[in-house]
């Protein structure tokens, strides 16, 4: 029983060694440093551990370069968008200035983009303006954005609805460029 | 104004040190219990925190000292990153376990995208399921024909008996036969929820808390005794439920409390980093530290508003057809 | 403000709710993958006859024609996208995008922008892995662009670069192997490994000729040449052209990067530590002729 343990053990023990190359790269458990027995020969950058320091080339260590290093860090947290909401940016981005008594509100996303997306479905037979984080009277918000649409468009049925549990009011069409334009337009 | 907070906190526990010597009796002796591995876990392994001795001041000094410094209840103010238009924050009163009575130590404001956010119940729902889920291995197992033991011989002949036709007597048609496709365990049940799930899972799960008036925020952990019979008096006296959850910044727990939940197995502790959907609904109160109130938001609020998302590679933990 | 948000109402609500617990939580909200049905619902036969091949599901190929050769063995073959996969892609980048990243303090105009600082945008980024060769400048958006920048693309139009130096600014369109492009997409993944920046290798045969021609600004165009052309355009689309030498700016406009370079101010080559904050530079001559040719 114990000799068919052993053996098995043995059997599926991990592999250690693969076959030697002609990269010298040497395991970390073996002693004999410099021997010929390959590891990861396929990738240069995952073989670990190759040769002593002394057959190594040299090198220069400099810290005056590390403020051209430190350019390429990303910023962790989204950055600040400019604060004074009359500055008329050339991209037409203006900062959320809502009107006071509204009731209802369309929170920007962390970007500080207008959350109003296009949803295909059916394989591009439908399409569908989605309108997300909306706070407050949903039902007003859905109102005033629609009579505006059908007012601009008599001749399309313009339907909408919303969804109250997930907060966005859903428009029957591609009108994603319209529904942003009003959007901002209103301050949100 | 935190410091603030923390400083008033250490006053009112060195006016109130008298009662609380008669209060305390003796030290109950640790016993095994269920809960024992749980105190090993925060008291054990590395070295209790020293408890510094309070020094017991007359009552008429006390009496001044609360005079000329700050009157209670203090309300303060916390700068909170990212708050959104329109949104003002929600607030919460600052309590403290020094004595058996709710002492209001002051106020804190707390941020709405956490402690205020639509209360998803049903990402609840998912986040608990998954927590219940992942550990799990299915350990169904049943033979098929080539794994039964028996012999391999065609029972009768194919033709002039009389009877069915057959060619194997463990056979999925026959009784005592092999499965055909039966459970083949063990199989982990082990699957990752989406990060964004259990980050506003875990925003909805604190929002209901609060709203529910379950979320308690004190200053410390500090009791003034290790007496079980403290803790069930002070829940009891502030109507806090059966069973509460006391969550701190620190791996390692007050000597007083670890010693005194260790008996309540209804009373548990909890570092920061431990803090789930599940237990939060496990317990009906949450109480946090202002230490672990200001990190758990802080870490939230990093994530609904990180620089770049969440990397897809580290939610796919390596795992293989058996764990 | 007095708006309430509709979690207040939410969150109101559930203060005259029992409370929340285990036991009380609402069933899986998903709908659950409907069931194949048919046939007593069950999914014995996929809803075709009791025998035969449709039972099988062994339908003949697509296109078969008994007695017939097929029509695609008729008609000669297309090869349309013969060696499509091998392909150099520019993923597009519009005017108008660029300047929604500057207005938005994604991108800062008072250092060179090139593909680094585009994918640090966390927005945009490439894929080397499905041969992105870098981005393509596109002129959506020409019309609103106003931004005055020093800006490195890998493919790019005429009226594009019009539009760039119309505001005062400059572009260089560079080639950038793929290998190097792991490094310039996410150079902090690349340091942390350990690896030295990688030298550029020069345009394929197919495309030197688009990365020497001065009318496209190439990087290994002639620089007098590009100054003619630049004048050549302005007169074209008929603007003014700005005076590069008198900009205070000038030295931002006028910043370039090696043909073998792929960070500014850092050489292919050098090792960065991210840890002890420093350079490693080497020192043997073998590695130098090989990084400095």
């Amino acid at each position: 029983m114990l000799q068919s343990i052993a053996t098995k053990a043995f059997r599926f023990r991990p592999v250690t060694a693969f076959k030697t190359s002609t990269k010298c790269v040497v395991l970390p458990g073996n002693t004999e440093v410099g021997s010929l027995v390959g590891r990861k020969s396929y990738s240069y950058y995952k073989s670990r551990v190759e040769e002593t320091p002394d057959k190594y080339t040299g090198y220069e260590t400099s810290f005056q370069e590390w403020k051209y290093v430190e350019k390429l860090i990303p910023p962790t947290h989204v950055p600040e968008p400019p604060q004074d909401p009359s500055t008329e940016l050339p991209s037409g981005w203006r900062l959320p200035n809502p009107p006071k008594d509204c009731p209802y509100n369309v929170r920007r996303t962390k970007n500080h983009m207008i959350p109003a997306y296009l949803k295909i479905e059916d394989r591009g037979q439908v399409r569908y303006t989605y309108i997300r984080r909306v706070e407050g009277n949903i039902w007003q918000l859905e109102k005033d954005i629609g009579q505006w649409l059908q007012d601009n468009y008599p001749l399309k049925n313009i339907i909408t609805r919303t969804n109250e549990i997930s907060r966005c009011v859903i428009i029957k069409g591609d009108l994603v460029e319209d529904v942003r334009e009003w959007l901002i337009a209103q301050g949100f | 104004m935190l410091r603030q907070i923390c400083t008033t906190g250490g006053v009112l526990s060195s006016t109130s040190c008298n009662s609380f010597r008669i209060l305390s009796g003796n030290v109950i002796p640790r016993s095994a219990s269920r809960f024992n591995s749980l105190v090993d876990s925060f008291t054990l392994k590395k070295e209790p925190k020293i408890e510094v001795p309070v020094p017991v001041v007359p009552e008429e000094e006390v009496d001044n000292a609360l005079i000329t410094k700050s009157p209670l209840p203090l309300i303060t103010s916390r700068e909170l990153k990212y708050l959104p238009y329109g949104r003002t924050a929600r607030q919460a009163w600052v309590e403290s376990l020094d004595t058996l009575e709710e002492r209001k130590l002051g106020l804190v404001d707390l941020h709405p995208d956490v402690f205020g956010t639509f209360p998803r119940i049903e990402l609840i729902n998912t986040n608990v399921k998954w927590q219940q889920d992942y550990k799990k291995v299915n350990w169904a197992w049943l033979p098929r024909r080539s794994e039964l033991a028996g012999s391999q011989r065609k029972p009768w002949p194919q033709k002039g008996t009389g009877r069915a036709r057959h060619g194997h007597r463990k056979s999925p048609l026959w009784y005592g036969g092999g499965k055909a496709h039966g459970p083949r365990g063990p199989k982990s049940l082990y699957y990752m929820l989406p990060f964004d799930k259990r980050l506003h899972g875990l925003c909805s799960t604190l929002s209901v808390k609060l709203a529910q008036d379950d979320l308690k925020i004190v200053d410390t952990l500090d009791i003034p005794t290790d007496d079980p019979k403290y803790l069930e008096d002070l829940v009891d006296q502030r109507k806090w439920g059966v069973s509460v959850l006391y969550v701190d910044d620190s791996d390692i727990a007050p000597k007083n409390l670890a010693l005194a939940t260790d008996t309540i197995g209804h009373m548990n502790i909890m570092p920061v980093y431990g803090l789930n959907v599940f237990s939060m609904l496990k317990h009906e109160t949450l109480v946090l530290t202002l230490a672990a109130l200001n990190k758990i938001e802080d870490k939230l609020i990093f994530h609904l508003n990180r620089h770049n998302p969440f990397p897809p590679t580290a939610q796919k933990i390596p795992y293989g057809k058996f764990i | 403000m007095s708006m309430k948000s509709g979690s207040d109402w939410a969150l109101a609500l559930l203060r005259t709710l029992p409370r929340v617990n285990l036991g009380n939580l609402p069933r899986e909200p998903y709908p659950k993958a409907p069931k194949r049905g048919h046939g007593q619902h069950g999914g014995k036969l996929h809803r075709g006859p009791q025998k035969g091949s449709f039972q099988r599901m062994s339908y003949p190929r697509l296109g078969w024609e008994p007695d017939n050769m097929p029509w695609y063995v008729r008609v000669p073959m297309e090869n349309y996208y013969k060696n499509h996969h091998l392909k150099r892609q520019y993923p597009p980048l519009s005017l108008g995008n660029l300047q929604l990243l500057i207005d938005t303090n994604r991108l800062n105009v008072d250092e060179p922008i090139d593909v680094t600082a585009i994918c640090n945008t966390k927005l945009f980024t490439v894929k080397p892995s499905e041969r992105h060769y870098g981005f393509h400048l596109t002129a959506d958006g020409i019309d609103t662009f106003k931004a005055k920048v020093n800006i490195e693309v890998q493919w790019v139009s005429e009226p594009v670069i019009a539009a760039v130096e119309k505001n005062g600014g400059t572009i260089t369109v560079g080639y950038y192997d793929l290998h190097s492009l792991w490094a310039a997409r996410n150079p902090m993944e690349w340091f942390r490994g350990g690896k030295p920046i990688p030298k550029r290798w020069i345009p394929p045969e197919d495309a030197i000729e688009f990365y020497t021609d001065p009318k496209n600004r190439g990087y290994l165009a002639d620089p007098e040449k590009i100054a003619a052309e630049r004048l050549v355009l302005s007169q074209k689309y008929g603007y003014e052209l700005a005076k590069i030498e008198d900009d205070p700016k000038r030295d931002l406009l006028l910043k370039r990067k090696d043909p073998r370079q792929i960070f500014y101010d850092l050489e292919p080559g050098w090792v960065v530590n991210l840890r002890d904050k420093c350079i490693l530079k080497p020192k043997d001559e073998a590695l130098l002729q090989y990084y400095n040719n």
